[in-house]
């Protein structure tokens, strides 16, 4: 009895010190082959768009960016080196990309809205030397042809590119319905009225922000918020329906829904099938196309072998198709598309 | 002799002030969010009154600090709707995915792993009373999601019990290993993000209950199994942070009736606490189980505890390491009633989820 107690807390020690030895990086995993359904499935996307997706990647050590044609194909790292680059965004013509990096090494993505840790970049969206634009902000989107927001902690900003000078658009420990939340991914409506938000820290919500009003309207629990093109409708991440997770939609009025929506008049999107954990869902400009990252095993969204998905809006939720089959992390994918006969900086 | 009762009652003592450590840790961990809103709140209102103030200056106009195009009217408006508006709630999701399951009187607490068809938990404990009985237990539990809101799991525990017994007026050395009592749960999840649950358990009488060693009946905490059906309830709140997650929960036990030596487990009522925070892949953890019971339990018809020793507490710390395909949690912990230590656990847990 008392060699089978030692040998008991020996093996826990000893697993859980083993396991601890590991790091909590991502690993940069391996490629997959391509069975010939996947196969013909993005061949068939690729007839119907054409464009550029980026979007974040372990596979070659700490995150960085890479992009890719609509249908997979064409893969191509566009920022090196040992810092985290995520949360990729197209500029409004498609030639640059703002970005979120870390200041030094591999930090979570828990850590998003500690602020500090992190600088904004662009990087035009074929490569080439990335510039910084904004210092200790995170979570940048473009909000016109030279100008982006991003946020810090509780407050989010606007910047001008040419001009350089930041603006104050909210600070939410002034607000008392956001009772002092960080605020995540800030999303400013098509009309520039309404900022959709993800908060955390003092709140955990999701919703958007009247910047006339100066009125917030809880739309749901869950993450991510993104417009729709067009305006006047939100989709967003909620723990819930297959895999874990789903996406939600409702239509707003101005920056408010019109009135209380049941579960099933919320659900958007989930696919079918075991890799059904989907997150990170963004739009196409033309509202067309939908891209986000899916993970079979695990959450965490920088770590989980998330793989990157494109889906036709309206289309059956069983027609999206994946793109990428590598075993590292693949996170936070952004599409431009083109329109036909356009053309794009990157080449295609 | 007096030497080791002395490192006895150090030993006894040990417990309570783990218990000490942890009870205030806990309760300032849980009382994290309503500090937040206390302090969100009381600058918001350090605002308004700011803003008052100044509007009611002849020529006053928009306070400075005040967000750009922000009008302090629409803020007003927004303090005197304070409460309606924080009645919407703030449920947590996207967080960390906190996986949470009991058996063999183990609960596990972190990211767990998920994505398979068939979730299964291997823990191995060893349960020491101070007395010198123990008891080595082998659960194995799996489980199954049927949609999106009902999970099913069944619990399979080998136990290995050892108690000094006395035999005709001499101490013997007793052993009895065995199957124990199969458990079976259903799960149901409540709420737009399946933070809530309800789980109901029912024990089947599947291990001994009247095994004889040395001629003697063996005391019922030494046996493998009841004797009769059980049955408990337990909610479960889990609410995930930034940080990590805390799960709030209690548990109605009901232990059968008489079974047919004599013995009976008293229904109980638990509230437990536990809080894990994000470390990397290490998911450390402590927790707390408040339990009472509402009547004395039985050994072979005679009452065996005073009204004392209906009330137990069980403070344990956690330590789990997860991947995609497999977490391993150490967990220490230790009941005490209100006059002792009772005894102390650890534990050894791995999960995967297969398929």
């Amino acid at each position: 009895m008392d060699v089978l107690r030692k040998l008991l807390l020996l093996a826990g020690c000893l697993t859980l010190g083993a396991c601890a030895a590991l790091s909590g990086r991502p690993g940069t995993g391996t490629q997959a082959a391509i069975d010939d359904e996947a196969q013909a499935a993005r061949a068939r996307i690729g007839r119907k768009v054409k464009g550029l997706i980026v979007w974040s990647s372990s596979r070659a050590g700490n995150h960085n960016l890479f992009t890719m044609n609509p249908d997979g194909s064409h893969i191509k790292m566009i920022t090196r080196g040992e810092t985290v680059d995520w949360f990729p965004r197209f500029s409004p013509d498609g030639r640059e990309i703002l970005f979120c990096r870390s200041k030094q090494g591999w930090v979570y993505e828990r850590d998003a809205n500690m602020n500090f840790k992190w600088d904004l970049f662009t990087v035009s969206s074929d490569g080439g030397e990335p510039r910084k634009v904004a210092g200790d902000a995170c979570w940048g989107t473009w909000t016109g042809p030279r100008q982006i927001m991003f946020s810090r902690n509780t407050k989010v900003f606007t910047k001008d590119l040419g001009s350089g000078q930041e603006k104050l658009l909210l600070d939410s420990t002034r607000v008392e319905s956001l009772g002092g939340a960080e605020l995540q991914q800030p999303q400013l409506s098509p009309d520039g009225k309404c900022l959709a938000l993800t908060l955390r820290g003092a709140r955990r919500q999701t919703g958007v922000y009247d910047l006339q009003a100066h009125s917030w309207a809880h739309t749901g629990e869950g993450c991510q918020v993104n417009w729709f093109p067009s305006g006047g409708r939100i989709l967003w991440v909620n723990p819930s329906g297959n895999g874990g997770s789903e996406l939600f939609s409702i239509p707003l009025k101005g920056c408010r829904p019109e009135r209380e929506y049941s579960y099933e008049e919320m659900r958007y999107l989930d696919i079918p099938g075991r890799r059904s954990h989907e997150y990170f869902p963004k739009l196409s400009p033309d509202g067309k196309w939908l891209v986000w990252a899916a993970t079979r095993r695990g959450h965490d969204h920088d770590i989980a072998d998330y793989e990157i998905y494109i889906w036709e809006v309206g289309r059956p939720a069983a027609e999206a198709t994946r793109l990428t089959f590598h075993s590292g992390n693949d996170r936070w994918p952004d599409i431009f598309t083109l329109a036909t006969g356009g053309e794009h900086a990157a080449g295609q | 002799m007096q030497r080791g009762n002395r490192a006895t009652s150090r030993l006894s003592r040990l417990p309570w002030l783990l218990c000490l450590a942890v009870l205030p840790a806990l309760g300032l961990a849980a009382l994290v969010p309503l500090a937040d809103r206390l302090l969100a709140r009381n600058q918001a209102r350090a605002l308004l009154e700011q803003v008052r103030q100044e509007l009611a200056e002849p020529g006053g106009g928009s306070p400075a600090g005040l967000p750009a195009g922000c009008r302090p009217g629409w803020l007003l408006h927004l303090h005197h709707r304070g409460e309606e508006l924080a009645s919407w709630g703030d449920i947590g999701g996207c967080g960390v995915s906190g996986a949470t399951a009991t058996a063999g009187g183990f609960k596990w607490i972190g990211r767990g792993v998920t994505g398979g068809l068939l979730d299964v938990q291997c823990l191995a404990t060893r349960n020491a009373y101070l007395d010198g009985a123990e008891s080595l237990s082998l659960s194995t539990r799996l489980g199954t999601n049927l949609g999106y809101k009902w999970s099913l799991a069944a619990t399979v525990p080998f136990l290995y019990n050892h108690e000094k017994v006395d035999s005709f007026g001499v101490e013997k050395e007793a052993y009895l290993p065995g199957f124990g009592d199969l458990s079976l749960e259903v799960t149901r999840k409540l709420g737009i993000t399946n933070a809530h649950t309800l789980t109901l358990a029912v024990t089947a009488p599947t291990g001994a209950h009247d095994a004889v060693r040395r001629g003697v009946i063996l005391p019922q905490r030494q046996q493998l199994g009841s004797g009769v059906m059980g049955a408990s309830l337990t909610y479960e709140y889990t609410r995930d942070f930034d940080w990590g997650l805390m799960i709030y929960g209690g548990t109605l036990g009901w232990g059968g009736w008489e079974n047919s030596v004599g013995d009976f487990r008293a229904p109980s009522l638990s509230g437990y606490l536990y809080a894990g925070y994000l470390l990397g892949p290490l998911v450390p953890s402590a927790g707390l189980t408040v339990t009472g019971r509402f009547m004395s339990d039985r050994e072979r018809h005679v009452t065996t505890m005073n009204a004392r020793e209906m009330f137990s507490i069980v403070p344990t710390l956690g330590l789990e390491w997860s991947s995609d395909y497999l977490a391993v949690m150490l967990s220490l912990s230790t009941t005490l009633s209100f006059q002792r230590m009772d005894s102390w656990t650890i534990g050894l847990g791995l999960q995967t989820s297969l398929f």
